[in-house]
């Protein structure tokens, strides 16, 4: 361990931190296309999966059953900031879906939705809302939004008291958003509302809760989400694998730079009588820790972009799904450059 | 010059990864960074490059729209509107904003600029149709083909036949223009002119709409509502901007990626030739010389490199992969103006360069 931490100490020496930084800063100009391509490409698979995995229960049934919780589920909603509130810009949030719950059984549903919680907790005296939804309507817990039925546009004001993870309604491709509310929330309001034919109604059994008729377990739907077909265009596709493409390429440079600076000081170490292992791995870490300093700036940069210019919401979680998908890329580049010019072995003397 | 060649077994691949790496970036820089300035210009060209001042919304009787156009200033045009689907076979396009021109209306003065049009066929009579790219491209028409336009439940289509194609989009992707009688006579009604284009000025235009001689002739109904063209411009611009959100995103990171991989390059290839120049001059090789002698070099490299890069850039314009309705032609005058310069000093120093290179040889 002391040998390993010398020579590490040696080689840090050598290392030139002016290049490593500008070769850090060009990465996260090459690495930005992908990291959007990424963040892109993954968004609604993500989402999906964060917030079919993310619900708390063991088993699920279609229509509304005794015993277990029962949400429905309407679509056909539009939310906006409370116009008090809002001032003379408007913000809104269309294509929204509402998950209407009994007030009686809140506790239940606050165990249902409590891992997809971002912010705040669910209470029945008001709403959640999905974080997207937040970010437009620049609304926090204790805010008030109102909630529109786009047929009838009938209004009601509700107090918002968590924020949940990203929601997409199935075949949206935009945002979509949710809103989570009591029964007695929306009964004066939206009666109209329920009559639609979209709505659906689903039963859910917590751990522990008498089993079903015609029950099915929760990773059944996890895996019904996951194997969705996402449309991904080929101009999307393209643009994946150029920017993926550029980002190895970038990568392998500075890997090769690496080898460069650090070369003839490992094989000096090496000739001193210190293994080759413990250059290599410092020298992975080097270009590790760069692809991940060059990683994080590209995706934050990339969702500086979406969100600025698309309008579409990129939550935290996915900026580190992608931060590890260019990490590993990185890393398998790491893996396949010679980053260090080994010395071959000594001939037996006889 | 001979140790100039001397260096090339050292300095032969960086230079060879020189030219590949700022081929690929900029020809990714120019496919890809064009497309929101391509796509951007098909939606603002109906009133960035019209020959209109003012749009005015109003309502005039058929009957009435001769004496209306006279009693105005400027010269212009008052137009029909329609909104409706059109098709060719068994394709279908819509809904196509149609406009119907009257009579004694000047063609140039609309939202399909002159300088738009990429294709034309003179059609006699009333019965042509004028279509934007994107309908043209989506019914898969060009001019001389016969176009129905459906005119409403009963009623038998219109067959017109396509006269022009225009690199815009008025009203979205899907326009085009036609003659008002065509239109007014497959309706069988008393049809309502609903727009005019005119060259005079806004306030010029709203003083003569609000005077007696006109105003007694418009329909009470909808008073004139009066836009000058640069404000129309405007919103056109900011509707493009908010529609091409995600083009803008891939067009701005791939510039920045594309241009960044390019310049990485060159600052590796600027390190190698620091990395070899050293012992050169350590064994008193002239140094101060091979190193003007390489920048140049590297320099003719990376900019024949640009060069072709941007051509290659372009082809997927020319191919119709990459904003199919904008005319090719124009993707070039845009990448000229970027290269242009770049172009002029490659072609003034390939003789050197050529001189130089022969000393490998």
């Amino acid at each position: 361990m002391q040998k390993t931490l010398t020579v590490w100490a040696t080689l840090a020496r050598h290392l030139r931190p002016a290049s490593l930084a500008r070769d850090a800063a060009l990465l996260v100009a090459i690495g930005a296309l992908a990291a959007f391509a990424v963040l892109y490409a993954g968004r609604l698979s993500f989402d999906r999966a964060v917030w079919s995995a993310g619900l708390d229960y063991e088993q699920q049934a279609p229509g509304a059953r005794a015993g277990a919780l029962v949400i429905t589920t309407v679509p056909g909603f539009s939310v906006r900031s409370f116009a008090a509130e809002a001032g003379p810009i408007d913000h809104t949030r269309d294509a929204t879906t509402v998950q209407v719950y009994d007030a009686g059984a809140a506790t239940d549903a606050g165990r249902l939705y409590a891992p997809l919680l971002r912010a705040g907790t669910l209470d029945p005296a008001g709403v959640l809302i999905d974080e997207a939804t937040a970010v437009r309507l620049r609304a926090s817990a204790g805010d008030l939004v109102e909630l529109v039925h786009d047929a009838d546009e009938s209004v009601v004001a509700l107090r918002v008291t968590g924020v949940l993870a990203p929601y997409h309604q199935k075949g949206d491709y935009g945002n979509g958003g949710v809103v989570v509310v009591p029964s007695s929330a929306v009964a004066a309001c939206c009666a109209a509302a329920f009559s639609d034919q979209r709505v659906t109604t689903t039963s859910y059994i917590g751990s522990g809760g008498a089993p079903l008729a015609d029950a099915s377990p929760k990773w059944r739907h996890v895996w019904t989400t996951l194997s969705d077909e996402i449309a991904l265009g080929p101009f999307v596709l393209v643009v994946l694998a150029i920017g993926l493409a550029l980002w190895l390429a970038g990568v392998s440079r500075v890997a090769s730079d690496v080898r460069g600076t650090l070369g003839p000081h490992v094989s000096l170490v090496v000739d001193l009588g210190c293994g080759p292992r413990q250059g290599r791995a410092f020298a992975t870490g080097v270009l590790i820790g760069v692809a991940l300093l060059a990683g994080s700036l590209a995706t934050l940069t990339a969702r500086a972009f979406i969100s600025e210019w698309t309008g579409f919401h990129v939550s935290f979680p996915q900026v580190w799904a992608a931060v590890a998908v260019l990490t590993l890329a990185a890393w398998l580049v790491a893996r396949g450059v010679r980053l260090i010019p080994v010395n071959p072995a000594p001939e037996p003397r006889h | 010059m001979g140790n100039v060649a001397l260096l090339r077994p050292l300095l032969g691949g960086h230079l060879v990864r020189l030219f590949l790496a700022v081929l690929a970036g900029v020809s990714l820089a120019t496919s890809l960074g064009l497309a929101y300035p391509v796509q951007r210009e098909l939606d603002a060209a109906a009133y960035g490059r019209a020959s209109f001042s003012t749009e005015a919304q109003l309502l005039v009787p058929a009957a009435a729209a001769a004496r209306v156009a006279a009693a105005l200033p400027g010269s212009g045009c008052l137009v029909v509107r329609w909104v409706t689907g059109v098709s060719h076979g068994a394709r279908t396009a819509g809904p196509v904003d149609l406009l119907g021109l009257a009579p004694e209306c000047d063609q140039t003065r609309t939202t399909f600029p002159e300088s738009t049009r990429y294709a034309y066929r003179e059609v006699a009579g009333d019965q042509w149709l004028d279509l934007t790219g994107d309908a043209a491209r989506e019914l898969g028409v060009g001019p001389g083909d016969l176009v129905t336009v459906f005119v409403g439940e009963g009623r038998p289509p219109l067959v017109l036949t396509v006269r022009g194609l225009y690199a815009t989009r008025p009203a979205g992707p899907f326009g085009g223009r036609a003659s008002a009688r065509a239109l007014l006579a497959a309706e069988q009604g008393a049809g309502m002119y609903s727009t005019l284009f005119s060259t005079a000025a806004p306030d010029v235009l709203s003083s003569a709409l609000v005077s007696p001689e006109v105003s007694g002739l418009l329909d009470a109904k909808a008073p004139p509502i009066v836009a000058g063209r640069p404000e129309l411009g405007d919103a056109a611009a900011d509707r493009s901007a908010a529609s091409l959100g995600l083009v803008r995103v891939i067009a701005a990171l791939a510039v920045l990626g594309g241009l960044a991989f390019a310049l990485r390059e060159t600052d590796v290839f600027r390190r190698a030739l620091a990395a070899v120049l050293a012992p050169v001059h350590m064994l008193g090789g002239d140094a101060p010389a091979l190193l003007r002698a390489w920048r140049l070099i590297a320099l003719g490299t990376t900019a024949s490199a640009a060069l072709c890069g941007a051509a290659l850039g372009t082809i997927p314009y020319w191919l119709g992969a990459l904003a199919p309705t904008f005319p090719v032609g124009l993707v070039g005058v845009l990448v000229a103006a970027v290269v242009g310069p770049l172009a002029l000093h490659t072609l003034l120093s390939w003789p050197w360069y050529a001189r130089i290179l022969r000393q490998f040889g």
